[in-house]
């Protein structure tokens, strides 16, 4: 076998190739086209005429609010749910199986689902209207899964010998798991979060019905406030003559979501590392 | 089939050097049965005494629930969903077995040393500190003390003594299972159960630690589970040997180790003990 092709080298590097030069090619398109408008203007500046000029400042704010109050709903939550999952309930029988089944059901929901349901709960029935809080809530609810799954893991893989270890030094319970599972588990948390966090910052049918559609620059929670995603959608499709704009909004999107990601991957290695210093 | 309760062992027959009052029985165990979720016995009919301040070395084939006695003594098996623990267990007056007792107190009086040295992921100083923060010691200065009093009792202390704040996971396998033996003894158990504490050793630190248990010998009450014959000879007072029959783990021989590698009563053990089963 000295000479010749291998099919499967071929073949992988063939996949290699296009996964790689599809992700170049979006992410040189985006920056080719946005990078020029982006300067601190339109960081800052509302946006004027539907859209067409000025900046994106009202819509980083709303995003950010969104998305911190998805992240205050779901994080304690989804840690509390994955800690219960992992710790206190046997995951292939009963109750702890029907959970795990939901979630994998859940995580599959197409998000124009949840938007839905979160118009009709949170703004309808909760009388919450088109507003923030109704957004991230909704978000919160498309989240959850991931963040569960995530976190579970890492509860699971903690070591049995950190249990084991604490129950025989008459550890409780409780404190098993405040003093050896979750320290351990903590660096699958960050991940968790930061999948989920990635996940909600990218969204846009789950929001358009339960945050909406004002770029005004919001003044509670309880105002309407367009998220990024939802402002890229709105220039390129409904306003002629925003494209621009929208580039430029794209590359404040992805930037942020490669910076969000490359934080995460920093602070676990970080984690890890210190972790296995002692090993 | 009916069991014969092996009797406590007489003093008379003890090996030499051993103290010839007569002996306490730190913990009883009668008619012990354990089944694991699925049916699978892994212990059946067990009745025993241990003899306090004294080593009672447990040996037999894998598989023969020796691990898994261990586990009943201190109620390690409630972490097994499922299984079911029949029989009684006395330590002093105390029923361990009885479901109203406060098992994180059976565990500060039983005390537990796994096969795989496992300190926590934490400091040396909080391996230490962590458990005794469970008995509610928490002024610093008697922390300390009990910290270097436990690891001078295990003969770690002049190791460790600069690099108290060092990781735990960076000390040597025989340095860790003899911090995971202070970790226990700061609680200041009655009894310790160690499962097979040796077999992940080095020969070196593995001789260091039998010493450290035969050294132990005069304050708690040791329960070992061996592989190593020679070393439950060298090492323990009593002997007791189970073995797989009838699917479940049982015990065929109990009494002074000289007794039990010289004459063994039961033709299984005697030939497991002389090499030629198991």
């Amino acid at each position: 076998m000295s000479k010749g092709w291998d099919p499967g080298l071929v073949l992988s590097w063939t996949v290699a190739v296009i996964v790689a030069g599809a992700f170049c090619w979006l992410l040189g398109d985006v920056f080719w086209n946005g990078l020029g408008r982006v300067n601190w203007q339109f960081l800052t500046e509302a946006p004027r005429d539907a859209g067409r000029s000025g900046g994106i400042g009202p819509i980083i704010v709303s995003t950010m609010l969104i998305l911190l109050v998805c992240m205050a709903a779901s994080l304690p939550l989804g840690v509390g749910a994955a800690i219960y999952l992992s710790e206190f309930t046997d995951s292939e029988v009963g109750f702890g199986r029907m959970i795990r089944r939901s979630l994998e059901v859940l995580s599959g929901v197409p998000s124009i689902v949840f938007g839905l349901f979160g118009s009709a709960f949170f703004c309808i029935y909760l009388g919450l209207g088109f507003s923030i809080l109704a957004g991230g809530l909704t978000l919160a609810c498309m989240v959850l899964p991931i963040l569960i799954r995530a976190t579970e893991e890492g509860f699971r893989s903690v070591p049995s010998e950190y249990r084991l270890g604490g129950a025989a030094l008459g550890m409780s319970r409780t404190r098993r798991l405040l003093y050896l599972s979750f320290p351990a588990a903590l660096p699958s948390v960050v991940v968790g979060f930061v999948l989920g966090l990635g996940r909600a910052i990218a969204e846009t049918a789950a929001l358009i019905f339960t945050s909406g559609y004002v770029d005004r620059m919001p003044s509670s929670l309880f105002d309407s406030g367009r998220a990024l995603s939802i402002h890229i959608f709105d220039t390129s499709m409904n306003v002629s003559g925003g494209e621009a704009q929208a580039y430029g909004t794209a590359v404040v999107l992805v930037f942020t979501l490669l910076s969000i990601n490359l934080a995460a991957s920093w602070i676990t290695d970080r984690w890890l590392y210190r972790e296995s210093i002692g090993s | 089939m009916r069991s014969n309760v092996l009797e406590f062992p007489d003093a008379s027959v003890a090996k030499v050097g051993q103290s010839s009052e007569r002996l306490n029985s730190a913990m009883t165990i009668e008619h012990l049965g354990l089944v694991y979720r699925g049916g699978h016995c892994a212990l059946a009919d067990v009745s025993m005494c241990i003899a306090e301040k004294q080593i009672t070395a447990i040996i037999g084939p894998s598989g023969c629930g020796k691990t898994s006695f261990l586990q009943c003594l201190n109620r390690l098996t409630d972490l097994i969903a499922g299984s079911e623990v029949t029989g009684r267990i006395c330590l002093e007056e105390t029923d361990v077995t009885s479901s109203t007792i406060d098992v994180t107190v059976l565990r500060r009086r039983v005390g537990m040393i796994f096969q795989k040295p496992n300190p926590f992921p934490l400091s040396i100083r909080r391996n230490i500190e962590l458990a005794l923060r469970e008995t509610n010691v928490l002024d610093k200065k008697e922390c300390a003390d009990i910290v270097e009093h436990v690891l001078r009792e295990v003969g770690l202390w002049d190791e460790v003594k600069d690099r108290l704040d060092g990781p735990a996971q960076s000390l040597s396998g025989g340095q860790q299972q003899r911090l995971c033996i202070a970790r226990a003894i700061a609680l200041k158990p009655q009894v310790l159960l160690l499962d097979e504490p040796c077999s992940s050793l080095d020969p070196v630190s593995s001789e260091i630690v039998e010493d450290l248990l035969f050294r132990l010998r005069e304050r708690y009450t040791l329960v070992v589970v061996t592989h190593n014959l020679a070393q439950a000879r060298r090492i323990s007072d009593n002997t007791a040997v189970f073995w797989t029959r009838d699917d479940a783990g049982r015990l065929i021989e109990f009494g002074p180790t000289q007794q039990v590698f010289e004459a063994a009563r039961d033709p299984l053990a005697a030939s497991y003990i002389q090499g030629r089963r198991g």
